[in-house]
């Protein structure tokens, strides 16, 4: 006779993967057309990796900011059933309020978060072309207090030479886990790189040594952005041998 | 006053032939005395000798206990309320310092003396056991050297730790890092005993191989009457198996009614055969569990156990409930328009979704509130019913999608 019985609960444990996304007005054009391209193409990879992995399901959060923010949804969703709305860019940066409403959501009684126990730290993916227009370390100040963050998996994507890499930085607490793309293709590839890298180790039981998942995760994409044509991680900018082609 | 303890391997360990490094103990002794002990060496290839830690930790506490008892001055405990201690580094984060009494020192000497043997102990196992061949090839150079030169020992060993203890008229708990203890009381009614710590969160936990982990015991007695009828202690495999502390608690209420209904010998077979199961459903972690009880309180309050689990399954159904009915409202709205925006439709797809799985979930709760509902009242228990009822089945609604699975391009079919 089994203890594990109608009457006992076992749920699947989780994993939460954000996605935030600069939406401001120099991301217009190719830029957020790719980006909307590589998330819905990436949304099926993801659940791929969420059916078949037994230690966590993936559910995923967006958030958008321009002048000021907005998440796609008001509550995460399941790989599989979230379904991208393109997103449209104008207006200005406002990275400090998203980081400010991200700390929001980042807990259990008014945000997406649930019990410590059963979940996995979350991954956070930060987007961004440009510079804050807004009191960026205020909203930093506030995300960095916060346990889920510290705890989080943070990787940055730089579109293009103009974005603010020591922000992004900032952001990911080391400038190993910021990547600089310089066109559309490097840029699609690069989201869905971090994106699966990041889902594949954050929603496992185990892990490699003492080896943080963030630093199995950059390791990974560092390993990728060697192969992708445009991309670099942002250590290697000074030596940068790519241009910005967005046409 | 009865006890088990158990830990096995987790689900993960299995994969990567690593081996349980949980600990258990448990025993009644003449004099009176219960005790229960969980000890979860630290995963991770820097611990690589945690399982031994976790091993000593637990003979350690136990000793230590048994001394303590003998040699304290009960009136330190006896007539004492229900007082929770908080760790010392918290209150020095607080700035509230709440250890003023000689019954602080005399366990602030107890958890001294835990850590002094540990660490005696785990010197003593890693002179006499050098470096193994295997433990060479897994463990990077950094830590072989420090290994080897007898720097940062407790590292290799450490582990977290907790441990209940009975006396006739007094109790104590204390816990070090993370995992649960959870205590049920002749109402029924559960908490955890010892105050929580705030700095252990995810795969963090304050340890024995802590610098200051003196610093960070937290701990409860009472001894002025008040007694829990079953305490719970469980790694964190078993806590981040369930999530919510709501299905780790009813999963401990099951067993609880388990002892009554189908005795020591039959549940306790029944928690060796269902922990490993449960590593591979939930957290794929080490498991171990440790309980202390009172076999004459638990039979008294059984029928409250059920009520609790009926009550826990009612709150479950009314939060169903509020969806189904917030989700219906909302398709109903978005059903009384022409839906011509993309955003709308991707709305009411949701909302139908949203319908679907709470009207799933309620399905599954019900069942779970019959069976309850039959155990309380027996065979004639009346089934659960409600307002809101079951899923309609009038008519069917079915969202075809024309393109890519994950594009909001969608047709609306209608199936009469």
């Amino acid at each position: 006779m089994s203890l594990l019985d109608e009457t006992v609960s076992v749920p699947r444990r989780t994993m939460m993967l954000f996605f935030m996304i600069d939406t401001s007005g120099s991301m217009a054009g190719s830029k957020i057309g790719a980006v909307n391209d590589a998330v819905v193409n990436v949304l099926p990879m993801l659940d791929e990796i969420s059916v078949t992995n037994p230690d966590a399901e993936i559910k995923v959060a967006a958030l958008e900011f321009s002048t000021g923010c907005n998440w796609l949804y008001n509550e995460p969703k399941l790989a599989n059933e979230f379904v991208w709305q393109d997103v449209q860019a104008n207006g200005l940066t406002s990275l400090g309020a998203a980081c400010e409403e991200l700390e929001n959501k980042l807990s259990r009684s008014k945000g997406f978060m649930q019990s410590a126990s059963g979940s996995f730290a979350p991954a956070i993916i930060l987007l961004s072309d440009g510079a804050p227009t807004d009191n960026f370390e205020a909203g930093l100040a506030k995300l960095k207090a916060n346990n889920w963050f510290k705890s989080a998996i943070k990787v940055a994507i730089a579109i293009g030479d103009d974005a603010d890499k020591e922000v992004l930085t900032k952001f990911t607490g080391t400038n190993e886990a910021v990547f600089t793309v310089h066109n559309i293709d490097a840029l699609k590839q690069i989201i869905r790189v971090v994106a699966i890298t990041s889902s594949q180790i954050g929603s496992k039981s185990s892990t490699a040594g003492d080896t943080t998942k963030q630093d199995q995760v950059i390791s990974e994409v560092q390993n990728a952005v060697d192969n992708i044509d445009g991309a670099e991680v942002a250590t290697k900018v000074d030596g940068s041998s790519y241009a910005d082609d967005w046409d | 006053m009865r006890c088990f303890d158990f830990h096995c391997q987790g689900e993960s360990h299995k994969a990567t032939d690593k081996v349980c490094q949980d600990y258990s103990y448990s025993h009644i002794d003449e004099d009176g005395l219960a005790i229960a002990v969980v000890c979860d060496g630290h995963g991770g290839k820097h611990y690589f000798r945690s399982d031994v830690g976790a091993r000593f930790a637990t003979e350690i506490i136990a000793n230590n206990v048994r001394e303590f008892i003998n040699n304290i001055d009960e009136t330190l405990l006896v007539g004492q309320p229900f007082t929770q201690q908080a760790a010392i580094q918290t209150e020095i984060d607080r700035q509230d310092f709440r250890k003023e009494r000689p019954v602080d020192n005399a366990f602030r000497q107890l958890f001294a003396s835990i850590i002094g043997q540990w660490q005696q102990r785990i010197e003593q196992h890693a002179a006499e056991n050098p470096l193994t061949d295997k433990e060479n090839t897994q463990v990077e150079e950094q830590y072989r050297k420090e290994f080897q030169e007898g720097y940062k020992l407790e590292k290799i060993y450490g582990c977290t730790l907790m441990a209940y203890v009975s006396m006739p008229r007094y109790w104590f708990a204390f816990h070090l890092g993370d995992g649960k203890m959870i205590s049920f009381d002749q109402d029924a009614q559960w908490k955890e005993p010892v105050l929580w710590d705030d700095r252990c969160f995810l795969n963090k936990t304050t340890s024995i191989c802590d610098s200051d982990a003196l610093n960070e015991f937290r701990y409860t007695y009472q001894g002025d009457g008040g007694f829990p009828i079953a305490v719970f202690l469980g790694s964190d495999g078993m806590d981040d198996s369930f999530g919510e502390d709501t299905n780790l608690v009813n999963f401990y209420v099951r067993v609880a009614k388990s002892l009554v209904k189908d005795g020591f010998e039959a549940t306790f077979a029944d928690i060796k055969e269902t922990l490993p199961v449960l590593s591979k459903r939930g957290s794929q972690d080490d498991m171990s569990i440790a309980c202390v009880y009172d076999e004459e309180e638990l039979k008294v309050a059984l029928p409250k156990f059920i009520l609790w689990q009926i009550a826990i399954t009612k709150a479950g159904i009314l939060k169903v409930n509020n969806k189904i009915l917030e989700a219906t409202d909302k398709r109903n709205d978005l059903e009384e328009k022409v839906i011509t925006l993309e955003k709308d439709k991707i709305a009411l797809r949701y909302a139908q979704n949203d319908i679907e799985r709470a009207y799933t979930e309620k399905q599954q709760l019900v069942k779970k509130m019959n069976v309850l509902l039959e155990e309380y009242y027996g065979k004639d228990y009346v089934p659960y019913q409600d307002e809101v009822g079951e899923q309609p089945k009038e008519r069917q609604q079915v969202w075809r999608m024309d393109d890519h699975p994950f594009r909001v391009h969608l047709v609306w079919v209608e199936i009469e």
